[in-house]
């Protein structure tokens, strides 16, 4: 049955589709926290959640209903798309920091949490009531709190933990006591605008919070320093995403109907459109010098949540339907994008943009996911997002502050544009001695030798003598040398010295400081460039197997070859015995003997062949099995690089066809209401009473 | 009802003023759970029983949790930098004016105990919140100010519906974990926060 073009649920039977979502998210969410000690057990009941309530989610019924303690659980599109496009996302962001980091800079702590923060969300946009909403989503955020930490854990970053817990929690009080003000009959207070005014901007302000808008930002600052980046978006965009929209659902519901349109509340409005104007320029320009990437992520979140605070400004339900679709353009495009920077540090293996010059040059899969990223977030006239981001600033704005919003949006270009062209100049050492994107044979097991003895997929294995040529073993040498050499730079700390001129006296090199050497050493090495320990020991299992195989072909044709043989000269022997019982003459017996002794030396040659065939076969299965480690690599950590680069672009690419209107965003941003009041829904102001 | 209504909110807010004022993290978490543990009686009409129960189940659950990383804690808090009368004091002066400001000029929809505890447990949070060193403390006024809210929250709009009841549980469940998680990071990494320094005589 369907309304409007949304399918409702038939309202006499039992509406649970929002339930199995519930269990899932917070049912794995709690048991990959349980086991985190386990970090491989709990990644793996994290990421089996994450695609479950991903299923979950998408089965969501918009409409749909159920009855708990006295309130209603309502689903509805835009939060079936949030939580599956939120899952999705998640999926593949804990998918790709598996896959870059290595077991001791893995935050364990994020598909369970990840999981738990949706299931939050997931509740706070079913529950119709904003006070419980707006709990569930403080909830959400502060669940967040267990990925802002990373090893080595030190006094500065739990310090920075919490502040964000800080922030979480005193914007939720804010937003929570504003709504309780607001959620009784307010009799002859209802007229004073200061009344209502107060409410409406506790509650803008509390998202100003959440987002780490300018001059709330400090707080956001310190968790980009200090959190992993693949935690960022959890943090600074899904959870206060949610938050937002349970704000704007209750701004629209409970202050717009309160105000006559556009004339009311001049200052509070004014307030909250200059922090959003202040955002957008001062964030574009805060990420725009940075020259650590990963703040280059945190100052683009707070510039592009400050779209979503410009959506307070108007108190104009026409805004309910770009703020929405920019939500869902805007958490994709951050996580496509903190899903980049994770991707170039783990394979430059630093996040200093000086140090990461030519970085495009080396990788054009991520290259185009930045493209991408950049256009999704941007968007380009004709685009979704584009569209969207201009209509917050046209109903926001008029005058001259239409044309500083303006500038202010299209801002994000010029940090974009810094990163492209870092990358496409000369490359730096670092980059340089970076392999690019093209899928490669894994060095650590070039290193343990397997490559050299076994029997390789690539053509027949060299003849000793061919090995032995000097072209070969020059070559092989070279590439020995380049393999030791990239990782003495990458992870031994090759000394780094400034040359001084020839004609200096001074000293012929300048030490750089310790510490410096020892950031730089950490920021050098690439989990990417490491092979994990797993894939060594399987690959070193290669030259084993085929040593095996080999003893065993070899024992098989001396085995087969004597046996046969001497099974035949025995045949021979018996047959020219009895032929001599039998009174023939010795002469007579001499070329029957000959000619059985012939018939035993060919049954014996064939033997041998087969052996070989035999011997052949079982090399060519160890072979196989040496080589695995070649076919398992990517999953492990061969083609890691690749692996690392599609996933960004998948992410990327997700971002852009939210940007293009996929995903249903618009749709079920411009779906109608089944019911007032639910979070996620519009909520106009003639249904209310 | 008026009469135990209010008894509880003292209770309520002695417990905070303990919490805030307490060196030994231990005082100071027997401090918050009594608080916790009171703030689901201050409502009226009462919860019904089985959200009044996940209630406590939640509060006790987060306390149990402020507990794991609390017992092992080396070292002492600050405590109160102004001592625990004038924290007293300043609740003492806040429930009055919760009481006497019921609805702030519109009718409430809850009790005066609600909101006059709220008040007080707003100002005993203040501290810890704004000048607050160590994660143990700064928590605890966190968990303070988001109780204060609840019952605000209660005094003008009525008693939550059950599932509400739920989720508020669920969310004291959730700070909890995360002031645990937090304050037992600091302490494995041994320094207050803001890398401040610690006062003289309470190095390890």
């Amino acid at each position: 049955m369907a309304c409007d073009g949304v399918p409702v649920s038939n309202a006499d039977a039992p509406a649970v589709s929002v339930l199995p979502f519930l269990a899932t998210s917070f049912g794995f969410g709690i048991l990959s926290l349980l086991t985190r000690s386990l970090t491989g057990v709990s990644f793996a009941i994290g990421w089996l959640g994450l695609l479950v309530s991903a299923v979950a989610a998408l089965a969501i019924v918009p409409g749909d209903r159920l009855s708990v303690g006295g309130e209603f659980l309502v689903g509805s599109e835009y939060q079936r798309i949030f939580l599956a496009m939120g899952c999705s996302a998640s999926l593949l962001l804990c998918l790709l920091g598996w896959s870059a980091s290595n077991s001791g800079t893995w935050q364990r702590n994020l598909p369970g949490a990840s999981l738990a923060a949706f299931g939050a969300a997931g509740l706070a946009l079913a529950i119709p009531d904003p006070m419980t909403a707006i709990a569930a989503t403080v909830a959400a955020g502060l669940v967040g709190v267990l990925v802002s930490l990373v090893v080595p854990i030190t006094s500065r970053r739990v310090g920075v933990g919490a502040r964000e817990l800080r922030a979480i929690a005193v914007a939720g009080v804010l937003a929570l006591i504003a709504m309780a003000w607001m959620a009784r009959p307010l009799g002859a207070l209802s007229a004073e605008p200061a009344v209502v005014g107060l409410a409406y901007l506790a509650m803008a302000i509390a998202v100003a919070f959440r987002f780490g808008a300018i001059p709330f930002h400090v707080w956001a600052a310190r968790v980009a320093d200090s959190a992993p980046e693949i935690g960022l978006p959890l943090l600074m965009a899904w959870s206060p995403a949610v938050f937002a929209v349970v704000g704007l659902a209750w701004v629209d519901g409970s202050i717009a109907p309160l105000t006559p349109v556009p004339l009311a509340l001049p200052l509070e409005r004014a307030l909250i459109v200059s922090i959003a104007a202040i955002s957008l320029l001062l964030g574009a320009f805060a990420a725009w010098i940075q020259e650590d990437i990963e703040h280059m992520v945190a100052y683009s979140i707070v510039q592009d949540a400050a779209f979503v605070l410009l959506a307070f400004g108007p108190l104009d339900p026409a805004t309910w339907q770009p703020v929405r679709t920019w939500i869902l353009v805007f958490v994709l495009a951050k996580t496509a994008f903190a899903a980049w920077v994770l991707a170039i540090r783990a394979r430059f293996g630093t996040r200093r943009l000086g140090e990461l010059r030519g970085w495009a040059r080396s990788s054009p899969t991520l290259t185009a996911a930045l493209v991408m990223v950049a256009v999704a977030t941007v968007g380009l006239p004709g685009l979704v997002s584009f569209d969207v981001r201009m209509a917050l600033v046209r109903l926001a704005s008029d005058g001259p502050a239409r044309a500083v919003l303006s500038l202010g949006a299209i801002a994000a270009l010029a940090y974009y544009a810094r990163l492209l062209a870092v990358g496409l100049a000369d490359p730096a050492p670092g980059v340089r001695a970076v392999a690019g994107d093209r899928p490669r044979w894994p060095e650590g097991v070039a290193l343990a030798g397997w490559a050299r003895s076994s029997p390789s997929l690539d053509g027949p294995r060299a003849a000793p003598e061919a090995s032995s040529q000097p072209g070969m073993a020059e070559r092989r040498r070279s590439r020995r040398e380049a393999l030791f050499s990239v990782r003495a730079r990458s992870s031994v700390q090759a000394p780094r010295t400034i040359q001084a001129p020839p004609t200096a006296e001074a000293p012929s090199a300048v030490q750089v400081p310790p510490a410096v050497q020892a950031r730089s050493s950490v920021q050098r090495r690439s989990p990417i460039q490491a092979p994990s320990s797993a894939a060594t020991r399987w690959a070193q299992l290669g030259p084993w197997t085929v040593r095996l195989a080999e003893l065993l072909a070899s024992r098989r044709a001396a085995a087969g070859r004597i046996q046969r043989g001497r099974w035949a000269v025995r045949l021979a022997e018996l047959s020219t015995r009895g032929r001599a019982a039998a009174g023939r003459t010795r002469e007579a017996a001499q070329p029957v003997a000959e000619r059985g002794a012939r018939v035993a030396e060919r049954g014996a040659r064939v033997a041998q062949r087969g052996a070989r065939a035999v011997g052949r076969g079982a090399r060519m299965v160890a072979g196989v099995f040496a080589a695995s480690p070649r076919w398992a690599g990517p999953l492990l950590d061969v083609n890691r690089t690749l692996v690392s680069s599609v996933l960004v672009l998948a992410l990327a690419l997700a971002a852009l066809v939210a940007a293009a209107g996929g995903w249903g965003g618009p749709a079920a941003a411009r779906a109608p209401a089944p019911e007032p009041g639910v979070q996620g829904q519009a909520v106009s102001p003639d249904k209310l009473p | 009802m008026t009469l135990l209504l209010a008894a509880a909110a003292i209770v309520v807010v002695a417990g905070a003023v303990v919490c805030v004022s307490a060196r030994e993290p231990r005082t100071a978490l027997l401090g918050i759970t009594i608080t916790l543990l009171g703030t689901p009686f201050l409502s009226d009409p009462l919860a019904g029983p089985l959200p009044l129960a996940a209630r406590l189940l939640s509060s006790t659950l987060a306390a149990y949790l402020l507990w794991i990383s609390a017992r092992d804690m080396a070292l002492p808090s600050r405590g109160s930098t102004v001592g625990w009368p004038v924290e007293a004091l300043a609740a003492a002066a806040a429930f009055a004016a919760g009481w006497g400001t019921l609805g702030l000029g519109a009718p409430a929809m809850g009790p005066a105990a609600a909101a006059a505890a709220g008040f007080a447990l707003a100002t005993a949070a203040v501290l810890p919140i704004v000048f607050g060193r160590e994660v143990f403390r700064l928590g605890n006024g966190l968990i303070l100010l988001v109780t204060a809210s609840g019952l605000i929250r209660v005094s003008l709009a009525g008693t939550p519906v059950a599932l509400e009841q739920l989720v508020i549980g669920g969310l004291t469940v959730v700070l909890g974990a995360a002031v645990a998680f937090l304050s037992a990071n600091a302490d494995a990494a041994a320094a207050p926060v803001d890398g401040l320094r610690r006062r003289p005589g309470l190095e390890r």
